[in-house]
């Protein structure tokens, strides 16, 4: 069922119309496009045509027969959603010859429908009963004949049912299914009356191919396919515009709601047709799991304690506030003024990222902030700004659909990044060829109508010496585009490049013994590559996550250069950033040497403009990043920390190390949503917002900043902006903003790429990609077009150095971790969701071979070690993990996957080597120690007194 | 902090440079990240360590980096500023 307000024009826009045509529709004239159904034409002209298997998110399909028009001159009664406008067209679509036609056609589809009965409120709402009011068809002739009534309904799965009953075998879910979502998991069985949906091989759904994205429960006209939270809560009253909270795509959302002031419910979440991210799809996690917002688990009182031995104590917002900051003023009094720091969250607004670290440079007086990007991305801001000059992916996501190859290397689109995969499918099964660069075989390999053409299996942390065996092709056979480089790339660096990579120790084959991956698959991929008029790159964590992060990055944009492709639509290096605004928080100068727009600490004229609007004198000096901060707290120079929003004791390598530290801090103040694992180092929790409590803007993986909205009043009292500010001025550092509009106003006045946003005009335009600034006032979609933002790009030469990271006879196996779909992160999210049904632990894939050796079978507990520690969980024996390499997810504290990865990191900005680490895999007959002492931890008592009721 | 991973840090910073623009400029290059990207008490450690233990452990290109720093830390106020060779170049002011 659409979104309450949602206006369905029937049919399609036609994807590339050449000319417009004028017609005339119930005497009423409408240019279209040429192309355009008749269906969409009278829609545009405000004519309703009755329909049932036409939506205009769907290809037309001409099934029902309810749309059927008469055209002057035309024989017959074509259907108008099937049927283009031709110039000069007269169409009718209202006779007494139409409406008889159209009642029997509805007569019939009633037959098989339980019509007379009263229909419960989300049926009543549907489209089949509009029509058949429209209509005037109340019961049908055919009710005694054979029906398909009494067939079970299916509520396998968390969020929706399917009722067979009331499903009239339209297609529009099968071809959502197809079309939107790209998974292919429904069919049509059978034929005439036998026909029916089934999910995969006529199974429940949870057990089908579906991925719970929602499209065919959206595009169902009746309430075959509904959602349990519409069932439950009934009908939404009113719609506001948001954005999606999880992962980088960004997604526009239309909640659905009811209810006023603290009363108020979201029935529904329904992406927006609107939003340019998505264009009106979604994934199982942004639909679906917003539960946790309002989950039982959620704190909503201040709470504060002495020791982190002690128990919680629930207090006022004034004593924990005035707490917190008297604690960080006689730390910095006794230990001086850099021993305290603050994290931002790729999980926060801009606003809120942005006041911490101005919190941070101007309270506190220091620049110990950084960000959790620094965990995932921060060698792409390195990397990207150091070559192109800006530290952002350079496309829109919709330029996918105009590249001929696409290469991926390091990223799991279909899960990490569902929607956009799903826009990237659509594309492949155009016709782009496809090159996926990972160490295991992900779904894009091979999944329903898509095939990577070439696979390239490289060891995990070879990433480096695969680029460079790209490039040395690229450059022998002569694939360079030597008059684009000369135009727009720095002579000098090209030619050292040039001859760096054609060294025979970057040859292919030569590297076929370091990466594993066959020296002819490399050709054929590297001329797939740079052959293609348009060649995109997409990458993700298994890039970035590397001691060598960095130098890959660089070798990504290096490769792009030298083909020409970046600087217009088709084309590009992009990053899939994991969080929803981890291009945001870095933008706002979360990273501790830089100002907002990367621009850094010791650049004097940048530095003054902060002065001058801040009132305060800045520090000139980089301060320190997060493993930076654990290190020196451990020395005894770091000791007290504001976290906003992250949970780095659980998404951090090597936990044991990083609770050490946390063990040695004098105040950690953590402002988040749950007590997480973060939290039990804490001295002072503040009870944070969700997404749905709060105004604010988020930045997604193509720079393009949305407005996320408050739909309802913040369970603990304040959004999390607000919260900072309380105590930036309890600091004695006065924040006074009486909305979050007022804090983007003054990012737009610090911040170059910033400079033309304002939450009017991202209202107005709906979203914005940056740089937004005098130039470019509506955004810019697409980076370095005529010209790098460096000037000219430079090559860097980029030596491949293995990590030190090794196997041995001891951790002879190397182990790398990625996330699938339904889970979000430290999951402290989508573990409080029905989310849990498809992923309720992490579970170690190994293959067949490494678990026959070790004599391990599927499902058997395994235990994991490696040089930092050791944990346990089950096996998956899997041939999508090459021999050699084992993989696990780390979405559960039970588990907690870092607790072995080690402190190795890229050497430029020390983001974790996440995807590299020696292990040894054995089988076990229990959990380990170190997880029974966390489950004792988990269960001591946090709170005394634990009531909902906010402070 | 722990010297021993300022040291590896140090290290790779070296290998990259050292790949990237030869030696010689590599150690102008590490020089001036070390200055843009590690905070004053990582590099005071550093410094220290390179005037007790003469940068052992580290490779010839972070030595002769750490070194740079340690000439300018030493050089009478007004002087050159360490990696000043380097800017515009690797991590400089664009960077
Ligand atoms: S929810 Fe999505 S994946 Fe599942 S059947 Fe429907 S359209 Fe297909
Ligand atoms: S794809 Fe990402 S942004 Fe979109 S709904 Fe899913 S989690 Fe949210
Ligand atoms: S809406 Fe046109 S045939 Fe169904």
């Amino acid at each position: 069922m659409y979104a309450i307000d949602y206006e369905d024009f029937g049919t399609p826009q036609p994807a590339e119309a050449s000319g417009s045509v004028t017609v005339e529709i119930d005497g009423r004239p409408v240019t279209v496009p040429e192309g355009t159904s008749i269906m969409r034409a009278a829609a545009l002209a405000g004519v309703k045509v009755p329909k049932l298997c036409a939506t205009d998110t769907l290809k037309a399909f001409g099934s029902c027969r309810l749309c059927l028009c008469e055209i002057d001159g035309r024989k017959g009664y074509p259907a108008s959603c099937t049927t283009a406008v031709a110039a000069g067209m007269k169409v009718r679509t209202e006779s007494p010859k139409l409406t008889q036609l159209r009642r029997s056609v509805m007569e019939l589809y009633l037959s098989d429908y339980p019509i007379e009965r009263q229909p419960t409120a989300a049926e009543a709402r549907t489209e089949l009963h509009a029509m058949a009011e429209k209509l005037g068809v109340r019961s049908t002739p055919y009710a005694n004949g054979q029906r398909h009534l009494g067939a079970p309904k299916d509520e396998s799965n968390p969020y929706f049912t399917f009722d067979p009953n009331v499903c009239i075998v339209c297609s529009r879910c099968v071809r959502a299914c197809d079309e939107i979502q790209g998974t292919f998991a429904l069919t049509i069985q059978g034929r005439g009356f036998a026909s029916k949906v089934a999910a995969s091989q006529d199974q429940p759904f949870l057990e089908s191919e579906c991925v719970s994205c929602g499209a065919c429960v959206e595009a169902c006209p009746t309430a075959a396919l509904t959602e349990k939270s519409l069932v439950a809560l009934g009908p939404a009253e009113r719609v506001e515009k948001t954005t999606c909270a999880y992962c980088g795509v960004g997604c526009g959302f239309e909640a659905e709601v009811r209810g006023q002031g603290a009363d108020t419910e979201v029935v529904r979440m329904v992406p927006d047709r609107d939003g340019k991210a998505n264009h009106g799809h979604a994934c199982v996690k942004g639909r679906f799991a917003w539960g946790y917002a309002t989950h039982p688990d959620r704190q909503l009182k201040p709470m504060i304690r002495k020791t982190i031995r002690d128990d919680w104590r629930e207090v006022s917002w004034q004593e924990a506030i005035g707490y917190a900051a008297s604690e960080f003023k006689r730390i910095q009094a006794r230990y001086g003024r850099d021993s305290i720091g603050g994290i931002t969250s790729s999980r926060c607004t801009n606003e809120e990222t942005f006041l911490v670290q101005k919190l941070v440079r101007a309270a506190f007086g220091n620049n110990n902030v950084d960000t959790c990007a620094r965990v995932c991305h921060s060698p792409t801001g390195y990397g990207l700004k150091n070559t192109l000059g800006e530290s952002a992916g350079t496309q829109a996501f919709d330029s996918v659909m105009k590249a001929d190859t696409i290469m991926i290397i390091g990223a799991n689109p279909t899960d990490g990044h569902p929607v956009f995969a799903s826009q990237l499918k659509r594309r492949l099964r155009q016709g782009a060829k496809l090159i996926i660069a990972d160490p295991r075989e992900i779904g894009l390999v091979r999944s329903p109508h898509v095939e990577a053409d070439e696979h390239l299996q490289l060891r995990p942390g070879t990433n480096v010496a695969l680029l460079n065996a790209l490039a040395h092709v690229v450059v022998t056979e002569g694939l360079t585009k030597e008059a684009y480089v000369a135009e727009r790339c720095e002579a000098e660096s090209f030619a050292k490049w040039k001859a760096f990579v054609a060294e025979p120790r970057n040859s292919p084959e030569a590297s076929e013994s370091i990466t594993g991956v066959p020296a002819e698959r490399v050709r054929r991929a590297a001329r797939l590559y740079a052959k293609a008029g348009n060649a995109a790159i997409y990458y993700g964590l298994g890039v970035t996550e590397h001691s060598q992060g960095t130098t890959a990055v660089m070798g990504i944009a290096n490769l792009a250069m030298a083909t020409g492709n970046l600087g217009r639509e088709g084309v590009g290096v992009q990053p899939l950033r994991g969080q929803n605004n981890v291009q945001g928080s870095c933008d706002m100068g979360s990273f501790p040497h830089e100002f907002s727009a990367y621009r850094h600490v010791s650049d004097p004229v940048v530095r003054k403009s902060f002065e001058d609007v801040w009132g305060v004198k800045l520090q000139a000096e980089p301060g320190l990043r997060i493993p930076n901060m654990f290190e020196a707290a451990l020395d005894g120079s770091f000791k007290g920390m504001y976290v906003q929003g992250e949970d780095f004791v659980q998404s951090d390598p090597n936990t044991h190390h990083v609770s050490a530290a946390m063990e040695s801090l004098e105040c950690c103040v953590v402002q988040d949503l749950f007590l997480n694992e973060t939290a039990k180092y804490a001295h002072v929790f503040l009870p944070g917002s969700s997404f749905l409590e709060k105004d604010g803007t988020f930045t997604n993986a193509e720079r393009r900043t949305s407005l996320v909205r408050k739909i309802m009043e913040p369970l603990a009292g304040y959004q999390d902006w607000q919260i900072t500010c309380l105590l930036s001025n309890a600091l004695g550092y006065p924040m006074n903003y009486r909305n979050a509009g007022e804090i983007m106003d003054e990012i737009a006045r610090l911040t170059p790429t910033f400079a033309g946003m304002s939450f009017e005009k991202i209202e107005r335009l709906g979203s914005i990609q940056w740089p937004c600034n005098d130039e470019h006032p509506e955004g810019t979609p697409t980076m370095h077009v005529g010209q790098f933002v460096r000037g000219k790009g430079k090559f860097w030469a980029t030596e491949y150095v293995p990590t030190s990271e090794k196997v041995t006879s001891r951790f002879p196996l190397i182990l790398t971790t990625g996330r699938i779909l339904t889970q979000y992160n430290v999951g402290a999210q989508t573990r409080r969701t029905g989310n849990v049904v498809w992923h309720a632990e992490d579970v170690l894939e190994i293959h067949p071979h490494d678990a026959e050796v070790r004599g391990i079978s599927d499902g058997d507990w395994v235990g994991l070690t490696s040089r930092a520690g050791d944990t346990v969980l089950r096996a998956k024996v899997s041939t999508r993990i090459a021999p050699g390499v084992v993989y696990t997810t780390f979405h559960f504290p039970e588990t907690n996957a870092n607790v072995v990865t080690t402190e190795n990191s890229d050497w430029a900005t020390n983001c974790p080597e996440y995807k590299v680490t020696a292990v040894e895999v054995v089988l076990v007959n229990q959990k380990d120690a170190w997880q029974k002492r966390a489950h004792e931890e988990r269960a001591l008592p946090r709170t005394k007194h634990k009531d909902r009721t906010p402070a | 902090m722990n010297i021993d991973l300022l040291i590896k840090m140090a290290n790779e910073i070296g290998d990259f440079f050292t790949g990237a623009t030869g030696s010689e400029q590599a150690a102008r290059d590490v020089a001036n990240h070390l200055k843009r990207y590690w905070e004053p008490r990582m590099r005071q450690q550093m410094l220290a360590y390179y005037e007790q233990r003469h940068g052992a452990g580290l490779s010839d290109v972070a030595k002769n980096a750490v070194g740079l720093l340690y000439a300018a830390s030493k050089a009478p106020p007004g002087g050159a500023p360490a990696g000043s060779a380097a800017a515009g170049s690797a991590t400089g002011a664009k960077a």
